[in-house]
């Protein structure tokens, strides 16, 4: 390609571009991250602070978090660029709305979820000791968010990277403007033959991520440690034992007294009803968080906007007419008609594809679990490096694994699979291997008791007490898979665009081909209804299911 | 009397209970008239015999009660301890407590080191060269519940620093 | 003695319209100045309910709390109060926990140390002004609270079951020095009411002790002691009273 450089040319002209680009997409990232902490603590709070404020707020973050970010992508793209005018602003715009939206629901909940389970004996103090509002919020509430803002700001912040380099990656076939970022690089160099280039890449990409890790995160886990509650337990005046401290009367003490297995283990993921019954408080009562002037202010502007649209009815009448219009407009239009009565098929193809992934997936990750997860040795071994490979985000790949099976047979109807599945495993794998490690061992030493061979003991003891991790891993993992649906129906390949039958092409031709605005919104929320609609009438029930028959409680 | 000699020399002896423990105990005894057999303060309390002795061993340890033949006795000193108030107990305790070796050796430790500071893990190694890992460890909370207490040692948490604070003259 | 608290016809319920669950009812007492009051009862029979009411942490359903002959509405200023968990914030140490029972005053920086300073002298943590919760034991841990309530100058001490998650050294000692304070003239507040289970606990302490039965929870006897103090924890007169009490309650 590059005839007469020597490789050496090449890995530093590789470098040159590298350094900026990588720079260019931290700062995307971290600017990201600023928006998603300031959208989620106000809006955390404000949750947490009435059941009313609950009852509206909870619910709307709940069908954010299930609307598939990736599908979100190319309407914003478009809106950005018509407001913007700018073609470089508005695609920039699009990204980091982007990955706001990978962090900020998840953060937002966070946040709600910390300030609502605020000891109820630290907040009565609070209320005796007169701290209200402001002081309220500064010395009590934000502290008590702080563990749980650092540790879901890492977990965002790695879910960031995936949506940032696939933004990275779609943009680049975009007339408007391509960003300049790893994944940009990653795609230009796998396409155009400079696999060093590639191979570059993916080692800037690693090494960007624990840097990260340790400048960044790690000393916020260690400030936020300080944050979090030491539970006092309530009841009769505590045993004896503990005044002896010593550890010899301290291990008699322990001897002496019955020990709940469930205190002992706690089956991974991490349920929210026995951690309550564990804390045995009573959440914070409402309407205290807000000072009573906060809920003035918020009465005041709401009645001020409803003055202000009462002066332009009209114009009020005349735009929502014509914005019905033009949301209709797949109805109505002949050439989009024709587009949306695919819509269900489309759908039906891509719950297909996504649930071949999930199957396959499955078949690696579950035997891999249960042989790392059972191995003390074997885990310790590849804790790291599994975590240095759950570093890349998976999006990074998809040049590669596009280049290396398209040419397979089946084409794209494969890659998209394939491509799909690394969206998921990894909330599969990490979740099986804790399952299978909080598996207590009386109930192995059991099994083998009964001499349950194989395959018998795999079936009746191993799989049931997974079910709890497998359900939560598969609930995270399938989310996962509805995005990546979006950035593997629809590719940019040898200078063509090739898709599959599926809702995520749709919505990528919808944005992309068509321009569409209004077919762009229905397709993407036909796709989101079908992902609230499974959640709650599927995933929701089987959770309840599993977790009332299979938590290991005695 | 030989024994409790020999004791106060290793550096195990260290008091391993709460002050307030300890005083508490004082005051049991008092209410006791000075003179109780142990059984039955521990009956009293409703706590068992084993789970007294870490605050008898202390209190025994800076000479505020005796034990004898299963009683215990409360001494003339604890009396006086007992009758100050609770910054009088401390001055007593940060005249007194350097005769524990325990603590002699560990100001002598800190003296050695600039600005009289130490890290907590040079403590550790520190102690280690007495006693097992595990005392080690555990020792800590000790030295440092009761330095802070006789207003002897002060500790920041924050960087691990131990330093001394206020030794008499 | 000048009359602190009323509650009239006082009742507390919660739950539902249809099907409410009765904490307390029609309570009608008096706590005056120079009173350390003891409330006793079983569990569940509303007594940290009353403490609360008496507070203003939360509102009589039926009924009206005074304070100072004002009805009380929010949280009354001059009243304090000490938790069984003890409520200290986990990533503030003692002086900042303490210096919290004044952070509402008008105080220059300098006042506001000396204060928290003194206060923490006087309840022995001296010494202990840099360290966190984490570090402390329980004993301590409690101390700090009474430091906090007390910053503050407050007329009454409000304790809920303050000695009950202690170790029984640990509590014994803790008693003797909120007796101590109650009975120093230049520290001590108007009145303290205390809450418990314990009922030695109550009658050793107080000069008055208020029985409450449980479902609903209802005054069943208000005992004067006069018995003057320093009382023997263990003398035929308090195991007389224990043993009524602890019949009522039954």
């Amino acid at each position: 390609m590059f005839c007469g450089s020597s490789p050496f040319d090449i890995f530093m002209r590789d470098l040159w571009v590298l350094l900026p680009y990588t720079l260019y997409s931290l700062l995307r990232m971290f600017i990201a991250l600023a928006i998603s902490y300031l959208f989620a603590i106000p809006y955390g709070v404000a949750a947490a602070s009435s059941r009313r404020a609950e009852k509206i707020l909870m619910p709307i973050l709940d069908i954010l978090q299930s609307v598939p970010i990736l599908g979100f992508f190319p309407a914003a793209i478009l809106f950005f660029i018509l407001v913007f005018q700018e073609g470089w602003v508005g695609v920039e715009l699009a990204a980091i709305f982007l990955i706001f939206t990978s962090q900020a629901w998840n953060l937002a909940f966070a946040v709600y979820e910390s300030a609502s389970t605020i000891p109820s004996d630290l907040d009565e103090a609070s209320t005796t000791l007169h701290l209200k509002g402001l002081a309220r919020f500064r010395n009590l509430i934000l502290p008590a968010c702080i563990p749980k803002l650092v540790y879901n700001g890492m977990m965002s912040w790695a879910g960031g990277w995936y949506f940032l380099v696939a933004a990275e990656m779609i943009t680049l076939g975009s007339r408007a403007y391509a960003l300049p970022g790893v994944g940009r690089y990653l795609a230009e160099s796998t396409y155009s033959g400079d696999y060093s280039g590639t191979v570059l890449g993916l080692i800037f990409i690693v090494l960007t991520v624990l840097a990260v890790d340790r400048f960044l995160w790690k000393p916020l886990r260690t400030y936020a440690e300080q944050f979090r509650y030491e539970y006092v337990s309530l009841g009769e005046a505590p045993r004896p034992s503990h005044l002896s401290l010593s550890p010899a009367m301290r291990l008699k003490g322990l001897l002496k007294a019955p020990v709940a297995i469930k205190d002992v283990v706690h089956p991974f993921p991490v349920r929210l009803e026995p951690v309550v019954d564990r804390l045995r408080y009573v959440a914070v009562k409402p309407g205290k968080l807000l000072g009573r002037h906060v809920k003035v202010m918020i009465c005041a502007v709401t009645l001020l906007g409803c003055g202000l649209a009462a002066t332009r009815t009209s114009e009020i009448m005349r735009y929502a007419y014509s914005s019905w219009s033009i949301l209709t407009e797949p109805f109505w239009n002949p050439e989009l008609k024709s587009e949306v009565a695919n819509i269900p098929v489309a759908l039906a193809a891509s719950i297909l594809r996504l649930f071949s992934a999930y199957l396959l997936s499955l078949a690696w990750t579950l035997p891999l679990a249960v042989k790392i997860g059972s191995d003390r040795r074997m885990f310790a071994a590849s804790a790291s490096l599994m975590q240095v490979l759950a570093s890349i985000p998976a999006t990074a790949l998809f040049p590669i694994i596009i280049l290396a099976t398209m040419s397979l047979p089946g084409g794209l109807q494969l890659t998209s699979i394939i491509l799909t599945m690394t969206g998921m495993q990894w909330y599969l794998l990490f979740n099986l291997i804790g399952g299978v490690r909080s598996i207590p061992s009386d109930i192995i030493e059991a099994s083998e008791a009964y001499r349950l061979g194989g395959f018998a003991k795999f079936r009746k003891v191993i799989i049931p007490a997974l079910l709890p991790s497998l359900i939560t891993g598969s609930i995270t993992g399938l989310g996962g898979g509805w995005n990546a649906l979006v950035v593997s129906e629809y590719v940019v390949f040898g200078g063509e665009s090739i898709y599959v039958l599926g809702i995520g092409a749709m919505i990528d031709k919808a944005a992309y081909e068509l321009g569409s605005f209004s077919l762009l919104l229905t397709t993407i929320i036909v796709m989101s209804a079908t992902i609230i609609l499974m959640n709650r009438l599927l995933w929701r029930r089987l959770y309840h299911f599993v977790f009332h028959r299979y938590r290991i409680d005695y | 009397m030989d024994l409790e000699r020999v004791r106060g020399k290793s550096l195990l002896t260290l008091p391993r209970v709460h002050v307030g423990q300890m005083i508490g105990l004082l005051e049991v005894l008092e209410d006791f008239k000075g003179r109780v057999d142990a059984a039955k303060v521990a009956d009293d309390l409703i706590l068992e015999l084993d789970d007294l002795l870490p605050a008898v061993d202390a209190a025994e340890l800076l000479g505020f009660l005796k034990v004898e033949s299963g009683d215990l006795i409360l001494t003339e000193e604890g009396r006086q301890f007992l009758a100050k108030g609770a910054s009088g107990r401390k001055k007593f305790l940060n005249e007194h407590i350097m005769k524990l070796s325990a603590f002699k050796a560990i100001v002598d430790f800190l003296r050695s080191h600039k600005n009289h500071e130490v890290t907590r893990e040079e403590l550790l190694e520190f102690l280690r060269k007495e006693m097992s890992d595990e005392d080690a460890e555990s020792a800590i909370p000790w030295i440092v519940e009761w330095g802070r207490y006789s207003l002897i040692l002060h500790y920041d948490s924050n960087n691990g620093k131990l330093k001394i604070l206020r030794t008499p003259k | 003695m000048p009359q602190l608290i009323e509650l009239r016809r006082v009742t507390k319920a919660f739950g539902s319209l249809e099907r409410p669950t009765v904490v307390l009812e029609d309570i009608n007492m008096s706590v005056h100045e120079r009173e350390f009051v003891s409330v006793v009862g079983p569990s569940g029979c509303g007594k940290s309910t009353l403490l609360r009411l008496i507070i203003g942490l939360t509102e009589p359903t039926d009924g009206e709390v005074y304070y100072r002959g004002r009805r009380v509405q929010g949280i009354c200023e001059g009243m304090a109060m000490v938790f069984q968990t003890f409520a200290l914030f986990p990533w503030l140490t003692v002086a900042e926990n303490v210096e919290l029972g004044i952070h509402g005053k008008q105080l220059s920086k300098d006042e506001r140390r000396m204060r928290v300073l003194k206060i923490l002298e006087l309840m022995g943590l001296h010494g202990f002004e840099d360290a966190y919760p984490r570090e402390l034991s329980g004993g301590m841990k409690q101390r700090v609270g009474l430091a906090r309530a007390l910053i503050s100058d407050p007329e009454v001490l409000l304790m809920d079951e303050p000695f009950s998650s202690l170790d029984p050294l640990t509590a014994t000692h803790l008693r003797e020095e909120v007796l101590d304070l109650w009975l120093d003239p230049k520290v001590a507040p108007e009145a303290v009411i205390m809450v418990t289970h314990n009922v030695e606990e109550a009658v050793y302490m107080a000069d008055r002790v208020v029985v409450l039965t449980s479902r609903p929870g209802r005054i069943a006897r208000d005992i004067q002691l006069n018995m003057p103090r320093p009382r023997d924890p263990r003398s035929n007169e308090i195991y007389r009273l224990v043993d009524e009490i602890t019949g009522i309650i039954a």
